[in-house]
């Protein structure tokens, strides 16, 4: 599904977010050997879902062993999501450089970036789903786009209690395609 | 390609699109009158839930979003779903948000004003949508379709 969140501020102005789900069998295409896919193989091989302390040292390991310089970092971003709580309001949000300073998503702002990201991963949380997207986001008239990966993690009793959330910059050949979703099959270069 | 557009606008540009739609003719829409009744019952605090209606409550007591109930809806892409957790709901991602705009709607205690602009499984609809907040972790909520079609029938169907 393509979706898009829409806020109109004070000033007039509109903040926009916008995703566009991915098949996940196209990550063996456009994630090809990087970080993405290998977190994805990963996670299905452990689970789905993958338990969370396993999931979390593999994933570890896997970027660690990556070579200073691998391409596949270049504008690498990952984010972990304490889902305990049931309200999603009250999800807290890490990064693996600061992990011991989480912050609720309700201290997230812009509302539209934290009503889309709680829809997203509350989503993830309860359907125990890989959630592969392209995102556009315009807010305060900056513009960013990227693909992510969420992958929801269980604690011993299956329960899904974290999420994984992996970030990277579209590519060029991204940007020159609208046929993502379908993967190799359908990208222009196998459409001739 | 499904498609679900949700754009949150000011409570001014809400009741702007509702006078639009009724201009010149002096009447009200159902979102207006829904509004005006629930302004009237507000005085200090949230009005009760028995002061109106089932068919406009959203059951939003839980933390969960997913866990939250329409205590009477017939939707469009499931015909029946009173009293059914929102988390049920065929239309997962469209739920999910749905469920996530109710809660943001239930935590602020204002008016929250959305326009929606979907197709999903050929169904295209367009509306506005009114959530107002109810006492006991309540809502009230109403929608005005704008634009409605429906696929049509394979051949041979009557």
């Amino acid at each position: 599904m393509d979706s898009t969140f829409v806020t109109t501020n004070p000033d007039g102005s509109a903040d926009s977010w916008r995703s566009t789900d991915i098949d996940l069998g196209a990550i063996w295409y456009w994630d090809r050997g990087g970080v993405l896919q290998d977190a994805y193989t990963l996670w299905t091989r452990q689970g789905p879902p993958a338990r969370d302390e396993n999931f979390r040292a593999a994933l570890n390991r896997a970027i660690v062993q990556r070579p200073a310089g691998d391409a596949a970092l270049t504008g690498l971003s990952l984010f972990q999501v304490d889902a305990t709580p049931d309200n999603p309001f009250d999800y807290r949000l890490a990064t693996p450089a600061q992990p011991g300073q989480s912050m609720k998503l309700r201290s997230i702002e812009p509302p539209l970036l934290r009503t889309a990201l709680m829809a997203d991963l509350n989503f993830c949380k309860n359907a125990g789903r890989a959630n592969y997207q392209r995102i556009t986001q315009t807010i305060g008239g900056e513009t960013d786009e990227y693909i992510r990966l969420l992958l929801p993690t269980a604690n011993r009793d299956g329960a899904v209690n974290h999420i994984h959330g992996l970030t990277r910059p579209v590519t060029a050949a991204m940007t020159q395609t609208n046929e993502m979703s379908h993967g190799p099959g359908r990208t222009p270069a196998n459409n001739v | 390609m499904d498609q679900d557009e949700r754009r949150q606008i000011t409570f001014d540009q809400f009741m702007r699109l509702e006078r639009l739609a009724k201009w010149g003719t002096g009447r009200q829409t159902k979102l207006q009158r829904l509004y005006a009744r629930w302004s009237d019952a507000r005085s200090h605090r949230a009005p009760g839930v028995d002061q109106f209606s089932r068919d406009w409550i959203v059951d939003a007591r839980a933390d969960n979003p997913q866990s939250f109930v329409l205590p009477n809806h017939t939707g469009y892409y499931a015909k029946s779903w009173s009293s059914r957790y929102l988390g049920d709901f065929p239309v997962t991602a469209h739920a999910a948000r749905c469920g996530v705009e109710y809660l943001a709607a239930r935590e602020s205690g204002e008016p929250t004003c959305h326009y929606l602009n979907q197709r999903i499984d050929g169904i295209i609809r367009e509306y506005v949508r009114l959530v107002l907040p109810l006492a006991d972790g309540h809502l009230l909520y109403g929608t005005r379709i704008l634009r409605l079609r429906t696929p049509p029938a394979p051949a041979g169907f009557a």
